[in-house]
């Protein structure tokens, strides 16, 4: 590429600040709690607060200002400034929209940081995960379980610090016990656990439920996540430079692996403003949207079959195998595109490609149509997916969920239209955000089939109008320890990375934040009050990457006993209603 | 002839080739449902024969119980495949009147019918599983659901003809015309659909979807028990189609026992099961699930027009 | 429940005969990669490139040979071996039928032979890439002592040739730009 098409083909970086006035916000409210202010785009901001000042800016930010919390996240920056540090990096989605990251400086001797959850509680995973990797303290958290470390791992082993260990290194499991407590918050306690492992020969991904039931009614739910971290992130540190993190993000997940991908490429491309050329973005978003599809066509087909209706579920997956088919005309791959690297793509879409892409697109969107007419008019439907699951929305707006999850209960939240204008090409592409009022599973599933269709025109428009130019930028340095966010909107909501150049050809660190990561906390709230055999249709409705809950346990508070259940019972409870397990 | 004297040879042989022939053919019918379930789903479906394989293979395998299960678990896969072939034996499907009335009584069906039942459910608590307890209770709630409009129908039926012996009824409504039509046509519909849920299509429990064939009491079973396991719940569906044809759907059968009659009666009853298992198939495929609180809504106001079919047969309609 | 019936009849059989008869896929499918060792240079640069170091390019000194390994139980089929490749020699195939029943099977070598250093007699870059420069070099008119010289020049080793560069007194002159500046 020559300079010109460079020139030509791409955006120049603006100068505005879009955002400032939050930040002269707090300025206003709460005088000298800002020690730092560093912009790393046009529309995002990172304050340096001090550890007093947090809460209280936190607070403003998120409840008064329309504020929603993206990612809340360590950093081990004793090389850098002597300190540790902790981010929670917020999504402004008042009038002016941008994104606001809050840092503190935590004190390498005392490793304490004072906790937010009590006052945003969606921080309480982030902030757990703190503790986990990095040992310092949230003071103040009530939740204080580990999440990511299993029981048996060492005490004063964390494994994201600079210099705690290599990541081939395997701690020697010391105990068999399972030592994580499970609360109950609305029944009481006085029950016995039985529980018979993670690991069940029948399920896809090992996770870990427990349901507080009465009779047939869900009291309370917990669960226990984190079997399969595959420590991505010490990985992306120690052991690839920064092109080789694009491959590794495609394999974060089996259904939005791409979207990672571009968001993770965006991070370094906004840390060090590079510009993408507009052909790359185009081709990037039609990509994403590929995905989506066949994502949610993969989710809708399992509400079916959740529901009894295998036909459907068949159905649906035989439209779903035409996305693939199109992912694979795009990309050489049905599933791991692997089309990103920093500054743009690597592979173009040709003339053929195109319009075999159009033709696929057409086809896709007149099966699906009929299919979707043939699920609302199959009987029973309604009676099973409608008032069940019902996210409220004063739980909703504590605990940023993303996605078809937030949207189904009322709140516009879609990043591609929020932030459409540093999202790739969204500015350019007609579309609408899908959003229904009632919050129940019926909403979620009317909210993926809109955003389905939306994708094809999407899709359509993007091959037919990709501009002309380079697809890839190249020549720019590397500066190191430059950081910034970067967000797409997956098919279940929002991905946030935050990455942060290193001096040695790797990164410094970066983190990566799945949209299920924000979604799982509210899924206690959904599941109250309803009945059990619902349960497997609700967890599906919030649409983890699939099945990724392994066991349940039922307690039944009123007969005081419990038993441990595998999934694939509930699961069928849920498509027979017969024979149900929970029985005690 | 009376329903108490032993028939003669030719229609004990009959009988016996009879039952021996649904045994033999109830693999092919729920190979049928399979692929007519395949073809619903838009895949080729693993072929009508498949489930003879699936027995072959389970036959060489070895046979695993749980470690407390009693008899009762061992016993459960013969019962079921008695007790359906001697209701086999009874039914009145190539001939007009029943081969084998000693057990072709009404009364005997539903109460072999009832045996079926409930050993699939002890065996099932027995095995001692979770899944095999829970699969029970339901498997009997759901006998307490069904068993009254059945058992409400066929007796209306019988009333109307004048005898339990489903010979004579299957004889009378061929031959005769009906004198009280609405209420065999109400019985009839009522019947259906009792035979229907009793078939267990209704929680659309086929192989392909699920890990298990039938959840609960099957869960345990192995290598040749699981076999004849398969086999009776495939038997029992074959049965129970037929006993409803046998009553309600009396007409091209053989009046006596010659070859070329029994012959055609053979083809026409291939036909009408094979109309029978379509239109199951077909239903039980193109419908979401009731939830299990709820099933009671769907099959009370059966039992109501069951009664309504009563009624009718008390006012003489 | 009919609409069902109706789309059903309409779409007819949506499966492929795959194992039974092969499978179509996409013509850019990305499956495995395969070496065209005559087009190979052993440069290396797509082992650089790979991001699960499936790739291994190993010199022997002993016996003047590097040896070029593919594992394809690390291969995860991105591609950036083809795309930076200067010769080309390394494609992605359509073929994805890669089952093998031994793990042996899952790597593939080449081996070059290597040309030595004429000063130090090490060996250090592939024979073929020096003839080939060597072949162009003649094609494009160099010959007789000329093109001795530039033998002699390019079969020397980077080290040996550091070190002429340092020690070759006639030809430096370190009071050059010392000179200037005076």
């Amino acid at each position: 590429m020559t300079n010109n098409t460079v020139e030509l083909y791409s955006t120049k970086p603006q100068q505005g600040r879009i955002g400032k006035q939050y930040v002269d916000g707090v300025n206003h409210f709460f005088p000298s709690a800002i020690i730092d202010e560093e912009w790393q785009t046009e529309n995002q901001v990172t304050i340096t607060v001090k550890m007093t000042a947090l809460v209280e800016v936190m607070k403003w930010l998120y409840y008064d200002q329309g504020g929603w919390l993206a990612v809340t996240f360590g950093n081990d920056e004793r090389s850098l400034n002597g300190h540790f540090a902790v981010y929670h990096s917020l999504s402004m989605e008042g009038e002016v929209k941008s994104w606001v990251t809050v840092k503190v400086l935590v004190d390498a001797d005392s490793q304490e940081f004072v906790s937010v959850t009590p006052t945003i509680p969606a921080a309480v995973w982030g902030e757990r995960e703190v503790r986990d990797m990095y040992g310092l303290h949230p003071v103040g958290l009530p939740d204080e379980r580990r999440l990511v470390l299993p029981d048996d791992w060492p005490e004063d082993l964390h494994p994201l610090r600079k210099d705690a260990m290599d990541y081939r290194q395997r701690p020697q499991p010391t105990s068999e016990t399972e030592t994580y407590q499970f609360d109950n918050q609305l029944g009481n306690d006085s029950n016995r656990i039985v529980p018979v492992g993670p690991l069940h020969i029948t399920s896809d991904e090992p996770g870990h439920f427990r349901l507080f039931v009465d009779g047939e009614d869900i009291v309370d739910a917990d669960y226990r996540m984190f079997y399969v971290h595959r420590g991505m992130e010490k990985l992306a540190e120690t052991r690839m430079g920064y092109q080789e993190v694009a491959q590794l993000t495609d394999r974060v997940c089996g259904i939005c692996g791409f979207t990672h991908s571009v968001g993770y490429s965006n991070t370094i491309e906004n840390a060090l403003s590079v510009d993408v050329p507009f052909r790359a973005k185009m081709i990037r978003t039609v990509l994403l949207e590929v995905e989506r599809l066949h994502s949610h066509l993969l989710n809708i087909g399992l509400s079916s079959h959740f529901v009894g209706f295998d036909s459907g579920f068949m159905q649906f997956f035989r439209v779903r195998e035409k996305t693939m088919e199109l992912a694979e005309l795009l990309t050489g791959a049905r599933k791991t595109y692997g089309m990103n690297l920093i500054g743009g793509v690597r592979r173009d879409f040709l003339k053929d490609q195109r319009l075999k892409g159009i033709a696929l697109v057409r086809e896709v969107r007149k099966t699906f149509s009929e299919l979707v007419d043939v699920l609302l008019a199959t009987p029973n439907i309604e009676s099973r997916i409608a008032g069940v699951g019902i996210l409220a929305k004063d739980i909703a707006r504590d605990f940023s969920p993303v996605g078809p999850l937030i949207r189904a209960s009322g709140f516009k939240r879609d990043a591609r239209i929020v932030h459409g204008q540093s999202l790739e090409s969204y500015g350019d592409v007609p579309f609408e955000l899908q959003s229904m009022e009632n919050g129940d599973v019926q909403s979620r599933v009317m909210v993926r089939i809109g955003e389905v269709f939306d994708s094809l025109n999407i899709v359509e428009y993007g091959l037919d109008h990709l501009p002309a130019g380079a697809i890839l930028t190249e020549g720019f340095d590397y500066v190191p320890n430059k950081f910034a966010l970067g967000f797409t909107e997956a098919p279940r909501g929002e991905n946030v990375h935050w990455s942060m150049t290193g001096d040695n050809q790797k990164l410094f660190r970066w983190r990566c934040r799945a949209a299920t990561y924000a979604n799982w906390p509210t899924l206690r709230y959904m599941l109250r009050g309803n009945t059990v055999a619902d349960a497997p249709l609700i967890i599906g409705s919030l649409d983890p990457c699939y099945s990724c809950t392994d066991r349940v346990t039922i307690v039944d508070t009123k007969k005081k006993r419990s038993k441990t259940i595998p999934y694939k019972a509930i699961e069928q409870y849920s498509i027979n209603r017969k024979h149900s397990p929970f029985k005690l | 002839m009376s329903p108490l004297e032993m028939p003669a040879s030719g229609w004990i042989v009959l009988a016996v080739a009879q039952a021996m022939l649904m045994l033999m053919f109830a693999p092919l019918a729920s190979g049928f449902s399979r692929v007519l379930r395949a073809k619903i789903h838009s895949r080729k479906g693993p072929g009508i024969l498949q489930d003879y394989r699936d027995i072959a293979k389970l036959l060489r395998r070895q046979s695993v119980a749980p470690s407390n299960a009693g008899f009762i678990f061992w016993i459960m896969p013969w019962v079921l495949i008695v007790t359906m072939l001697l209701i086999g034996m009874a039914l009145p499907t190539v001939t007009q009147v029943s081969p084998f009335p000693i057990s072709g009584d009404i009364i005997t069906d539903i109460y072999l019918l009832a045996i079926f039942r409930f050993f699939f459910a002890l065996a099932g608590i027995d095995s001692n599983s979770m899944f095999g307890g829970l699969g029970s209770s339901r498997e009997l709630t759901l006998g307490i659901l069904v068993e009254p409009i059945l058992i409400l129908t066929i007796v209306v039926v019988a009333l109307a003809v004048g005898t339990t012996d489903l010979g004579y009824i299957s004889h009378a409504l061929a031959t005769t015309p009906w004198h009280q039509p609405l209420t065999i046509i109400l019985a009839g519909v009522i019947c259906a659909f009792a035979l229907f849920i009793e078939m267990g299509k209704l929680p659309f429990d086929s192989a392909e979807a699920e890990q298990e064939l039938q959840e609960g009491p099957v869960t345990e079973y192995s290598g040749a028990s699981l076999a004849m396991v398969k086999l009776g719940l495939g038997l029992k569906q074959l049965v129970v189609a037929q006993l409803f044809l046998a009553i309600f759907i009396p007409w091209g059968k053989a009046a006596s026992l010659n070859a070329d009659g029994l012959f055609a009666a053979f083809v026409i009853l291939f036909i009408k099961l094979l109309v029978v298992f379509l239109i199951a198939g077909i239903a039980e495929n193109t419908m979401a699930r009731f939830r299990f609180m709820k099933i009671h809504r769907a099959i009370f106001p059966a039992f109501l027009v069951a009664v309504l079919a009563l009624v009718f047969l008390i006012f003489g309609w | 429940m009919f609409k069902l019936l109706k789309t059903v009849i309409k779409t007819g059989e949506a499966t492929k005969k795959y194992p039974f008869a092969p499978l179509e896929v996409c013509e850019d499918f990305r499956g495995k990669p395969e070496l065209d060792a005559e087009q190979c240079l052993s440069c290396g640069a797509c082992t650089r490139a790979c991001p699960a170091n499936a790739l291994i390019m190993e010199t022997d000194v002993k016996t003047g040979t590097r040896r070029w390994e593919l594992s394809m139980a690390r291969c995860i089929y991105c591609g950036r071996c083809e795309e930076v490749c200067p010769t080309k020699a390394i494609t992605l195939s359509q073929n994805f039928e890669l089952a093998v029943t031994r793990k042996e099977d899952l790597y593939e070598e080449a081996v070059f032979s290597l040309a030595d250093c004429c000063q130090c007699g090490r060996p250090f870059v592939a024979r073929k890439l020096l003839e080939y420069v060597l072949d162009t070099l003649a094609q494009s008119g160099v010959t007789g002592e000329q093109l001795k010289l530039r033998r002699q020049q390019l079969e020397t080793c980077p080290e040996c040739r550091r070190s002429n560069n340092m020690l070759d007194s006639e030809n430096i002159s370190h009071l050059r730009y010392l000179e200037e500046e005076l």
